[in-house]
């Protein structure tokens, strides 16, 4: 595998003396592997403009919400990496179990590196198992091209131990990157478990610490529970807008702000949020909204719908529906919880932070997950929504398993459900494209049937 | 079957059977292990007879011609000649019975002495009543001192030889009247209050003068029954030593519970020491004892809420408090009938409303009871129970308050408490059980629940009462340790809140809950002082209210989601979770942002 560049060194880049890291990397590079570098690059910032785009074209975009869609293409077309301070390590996370909170609190900056890139999919897939999912052979994919900036800064990368595929790819991982695997437990209901992840993120804090050399204080961490808190009461409010009827905001602009916050300075996306919803609360007083009345109230539920890989939300929008929830770990999910801080001791933050990233989180992994049911059937009443779309990627066992109860539960409400499976390519857009349209011109017939009987 | 045996094997486990062998032991011998004893004799004390001002031929107010008073530790006998003061024999009750007190008697009180004094005057001729015939009259005076005057099965009663007219005040509460030796009953007698003037008043078939205000006794009352047609006027002028606030005498009463919180805050202290080389020496720990042990360091969470439903339950705790233990001393009591079940200590008899905690611990004494006392206090049980339930125990209780006070000061200086798991919350159980058992069982086999309850330690305390500690005292200094480390402490295997919360099926203040609104965030789990897991683990029923509920209101509080529980008082949601003010503390930081967007602003059109 010619293509993994960066495997040689691993056996060097200790998680000791990860600041040499950079300096080992340059090794020169064969014409042949430029040549390839660059037609990635090429492919990848093509692509990823192109959603940019489509983005920015479907109407009814708010003005404040600009500078996500900026962060976006930084990230992703310019190929530059977050915006922070020069001397400020970059800490990689990945699912929605890593305390944010942590990373700032000795100073370090976090990004969220799951990836939802079709270039770098198709790089990873020869790298890792056919079967295991694109959001894995994504970040394989940038990982062995080494081009991109937000994966190839980072000083660490914490891995959650979620599902299997993030498990396998932990292993990788440590080959080529200083890789910390953050266990989370299996299991939520026992006292135990969250317990448990105390202990793990008291063990996370030194490895932490050793990249930025700061050590964490009560200080620093409260200040960084504040400012995260600060960021979800920004949240809440969003949220707010986001249940009005009709509504004020297209679900998709507002997923791309959620990927944006992968990116961003916590407080500098807390910021532009504050300033999107001041938007919000202008438009709603001007009544101008951006759907019409009968438009079917879609939400997407399942696996992570990730920039650029964007096209379920886009084709829901541009066939006529309106989606005004998204239940996906790099939407709503990722910061909506927000830390109950009960005993005001170092150690009640950090049980706060353990019980926050672990009880409420309705990621398929544990094993008992009655509750993501619950927060879904609750969306759907906070929000009006009339269809739900499941998204499963391929490969993504964990979220299939739970398709069968929820078809159940929403059957029994009569809310329309289904099922998509993708992948991270275009080749399904139409397929895709067909069956969306059919659903939403489900729901529409539905709920004309409906108002026709009133 | 086998599944509740291997329920009870889970709970039941060698240590909780440990801890409810020790908890009976010591409940037994409780009288035995002695924290803190007043003497209940009158050692310490001196009497000396005084003369007031002697304002010629005022001979109306006869009651002032003969009275006791106090100061501090001196008794004095007032007269209102030089005449009287030498003519008046001073009698003292003691271990051998009635006895006559000499000159040195009345310097150095004998250790024999039991707290109760009477003074008497030859009789006099006068023309009270002003219509030409003269009448004797006898004059006496009385008084108890405080010790007294707690709950005896024997009031304090001289001999009937002595004075034929005694005054006798029982259990703090009833004033009755013995004439030669027999309650004087239904008879019209003129009672005179030093607070509240001369009023003609009727005892009822025991003697019992009913509708006396605590108020109107303290401040020194006088009775006088004209006997055969008017012609023998007798009359005992009665004062009971008070428990005046904030004087030496009071210091002196506090001074248990001051010894409870110093070592208190000595035990507090060695446990943070022991726990600091533990976390010290943990190998994943010991990086962090800086931090975990530090002393309020630096830095705040401003978040959350500061104020909302919270500072009501601080304000009407502290209330409670003061109205509980000093209510009666500057309101007079309300309602003496009615007790509430509450672990204010009903020893302290100037609470507002009384305590049913001590007929409780002494359910031997119901047959003791008239009918109709028995209805009144399982009445305003059964009432308690269900208008107010557990809302006593996280609302009006002052245990609660102190207990929520320690809490506080940890959560001030930022140190880490014990978080208790489920585990160990439901190894609690047999331990509430037996606390139960020995709270209404302990009278049965001769002993007293008051000398192991730590409630005794501080109501009477701060009203001023003189109560020797026993077991009790011990205990206090645990709860108040306990309380420190765990919210609550003593509220987890309290029996009285136990025995309330058993009737929390009827109870009328209740904790819902919106199964589907909740996000099993558990915050409301973490916050619950009583460790209630069911709060968050339930879905399907939308009552949530348990046995162990306190309605503290703390779930609610930390509740993120909009509506997933409420407080509801019959049916009424009076208190609900909502976001929005579960993150009001972001106010200030919002303001703080418009602000510095606006300046921005204003910045960029300058510009342009």
């Amino acid at each position: 595998m010619s293509l993994i560049k960066n495997k040689r060194n691993s056996q060097k880049i200790g998680l000791a003396d990860h600041n040499g890291a950079a300096e080992n990397k340059t090794k020169e590079l064969t014409a042949m592997e430029q040549r390839q570098r660059q037609r990635f690059i090429d492919k990848a910032t093509k692509v990823s403009g192109k959603y940019l785009r489509r983005l920015a074209e479907l109407p009814g975009a708010p003005a404040a919400i600009q500078p996500f869609f900026k962060v976006l293409e930084d990230i992703y077309v310019e190929m530059k990496n977050v915006e922070r301070a020069a001397d400020t390590k970059t800490v990689g996370t990945y699912c929605v179990m890593v305390p944010h909170e942590l990373i700032y609190a000795v100073g370090a900056q976090p990004v969220k590196l799951c990836s939802g890139s079709y270039t770098a999919f198709a790089i990873g897939d020869d790298l890792v198992p056919r079967d295991a999912c694109p959001l894995i052979k994504a970040v394989m994919g940038f990982q062995a091209m080494d081009v991109m900036p937000v994966y190839q800064d980072c000083a660490l990368m914490v891995v959650p131990i979620t599902c299997d595929c993030k498990k396998k790819m932990a292993g990788m991982l440590k080959e080529m990157v200083p890789t910390y695997s953050l266990h989370v437990p299996t299991s939520k209901s026992d006292d135990t478990d969250m317990e448990q992840y105390v202990q793990e993120l008291y063990q996370l804090i030194p490895e932490l610490e050793a990249v930025t050399g700061q050590t964490i204080s009560y200080q620093s961490l409260a200040k960084s529970i504040d400012e995260m808190g600060f960021a979800q009461y920004e949240m809440s409010k969003f949220n707010e807008y986001k249940k009005h009827v009709p509504a004020l905001i297209k679900g998709t602009h507002a997923m791309a702000l959620m990927n944006a916050f992968s990116y961003m300075p916590l407080a500098q996306w807390s910021q532009q949020l504050h300033l999107l919803n001041r938007e919000l609360a202008r438009r709603k007083k001007d009544k101008q909204f951006v759907s019409k009345d009968k438009q079917p109230r879609i939400m997407v539920t399942g696996s992570p719908i990730i920039f650029p890989n964007i096209k379920i939300p886009l084709l829901i929008e541009e066939t006529g529906g309106i989606l005004v929830g998204d239940e996906t770990c790099m939407g709503e999910r990722s910061i909506y919880d927000p830390t109950v801080v009960v005993d005001q001791s170092f150690d009640g933050l950090m049980r706060s932070l353990a019980n926050r990233y672990t009880r409420p989180c309705t990621c398929p992994t544990f094993v008992d997950n009655d509750q993501r049911i619950y927060r879904i059937k609750q969306m759907i009443a906070d929000h009006q929504v009339q269809g739900v779309v499941y998204h499963v990627l391929r490969g993504c066992l964990v979220y299939d398993f739970e398709y069968q109860t929820l078809e159940d539960e929403l059957g029994k409400l009569g809310i329309p459900v289904i099922r998509v499976e993708s992948d991270y390519n275009e080749e399904d857009i139409e397929q895709l494209r067909i069956r969306i349209e059919a659903f939403i011109e489900l729901i529409k017939l539905k709920d004309l049937a409906e108002r026709s009987k009133k | 079957m086998k599944k509740i045996y291997q329920n009870i094997k889970k709970t039941v486990t060698p240590a909780v059977i440990l801890v409810c062998v020790v908890l009976m032991l010591l409940s037994l011998f409780a009288y035995n292990l002695v924290f803190y004893q007043f003497s209940t004799d009158a050692t310490g004390y001196t009497m000396v007879t005084a003369v007031s001002s002697e304002e010629a031929g005022e001979q109306t107010d006869t009651s002032s011609k003969l009275y006791f008073s106090y100061d501090n530790n001196q008794i004095s006998l007032n007269t209102m000649s030089n005449q009287d003061a030498s003519a008046a024999t001073l009698y003292a009750l003691s271990v051998n019975g009635v006895t006559e007190m000499t000159a040195d008697n009345m310097a150095v009180m004998s250790p024999d002495y039991l707290g109760s004094f009477i003074a008497t005057l030859p009789q006099q001729t006068a023309d009270l009543d002003g219509d030409g015939s003269s009448e004797t009259l006898y004059l006496a005076a009385k008084t108890d001192m405080e010790f007294t005057q707690g709950y005896r099965p024997t009031p304090p009663i001289f001999d009937h030889e002595l004075f034929p007219l005694e005054i006798i005040f029982t259990d703090r509460t009833t004033l009755s009247v013995l004439f030669e030796g027999e309650p004087l009953a239904d008879q019209t007698v003129t009672l005179t209050s030093q607070r509240s003037g001369t009023s003609q008043v009727t005892t009822n078939s025991a003697g019992i003068i009913e509708g006396v205000s605590l108020l109107d006794i303290r401040s020194g009352i006088a009775v006088t029954y004209a006997a055969d047609d008017g012609d023998n006027v007798y009359q005992m002028s009665y004062q009971v030593e008070d428990n005046t606030l904030f004087s030496s005498r009071y210091l002196a009463a506090m001074t248990p519970f001051m010894i409870i919180v110093l070592l208190s805050a000595v035990g507090i202290i060695l446990c943070l020491w022991l726990r600091r080389r533990i976390v010290k020496k943990d190998p994943v720990m010991g990086r962090f004892a800086n931090e975990r042990t530090s002393l309020g360091p630096v830095g705040t969470m401003k978040g959350q809420r500061k104020f909302g439903f919270m500072t009501l339950r601080w304000l009407t705790m502290i209330i409670s408090f003061f109205t509980l233990i000093y209510g009666g001393k500057l309101l007079g009591q309300w309602v003496n009938a009615i007790e509430i079940p509450i672990f204010a200590c009903p020893i302290n008899q100037d609470q507002l409303i009384a305590s049913s905690c001590y007929t409780l611990a002494h359910l031997n004494t119901l047959v003791n009871l008239r009918w109709s006392e028995i209805g009144i206090f399982l009445a305003s049980l059964l009432i308690s129970i269900v208008v107010l339930g557990r809302f006593i125990c996280g609302f009006l209780c002052p245990l609660g308050l102190v207990q929520d006070l320690t809490h506080e000061t940890r959560q001030g200086l930022k140190i880490e408490g014990l978080p208790l798991s489920e585990k160990l919350y439901r190894q609690l159980k047999p331990i509430k059980w037996t606390m139960l058992l020995l709270f209404l069982g302990l009278s049965f086999v001769g002993g007293n629940f008051c000398d192991i309850c730590p409630a005794i330690t501080l109501s009477p305390a701060f009203a001023g009462f003189k109560v020797s500690l026993f077991l009790g005292g011990f205990f206090m200094i645990v709860v108040i340790i306990g309380g420190f480390f765990k919210r609550r402490f003593f509220c987890n295997i309290c029996p009285l809140g136990y025995l309330i919360g058993l009737g929390h099926k009827f109870s009328l203040f209740r904790i819902k809950k919106d199964c589907q609104a909740c996000t099993e965030c558990g915050a409301c789990y973490e916050a619950c002082p009583m460790g209630i897991k069911t709060i968050y683990t339930e879905r399907e029923k939308t009552d949530v209210t348990t046995a162990d509920c306190i309605m503290c209101g703390e779930c609610i509080d930390k509740c993120p989601e909009n509506k997933a529980l409420s407080m509801s008082f019959s049916g009424l949601k009076f208190y609900r979770a909502s976001r929005k003010t579960f993150m009001s503390g972001h106010k200030n930081s919002e303001k703080k942002l418009k602000r510095f967007i606006r300046k921005r602003e204003k910045n960029e059109s300058d510009q342009k």
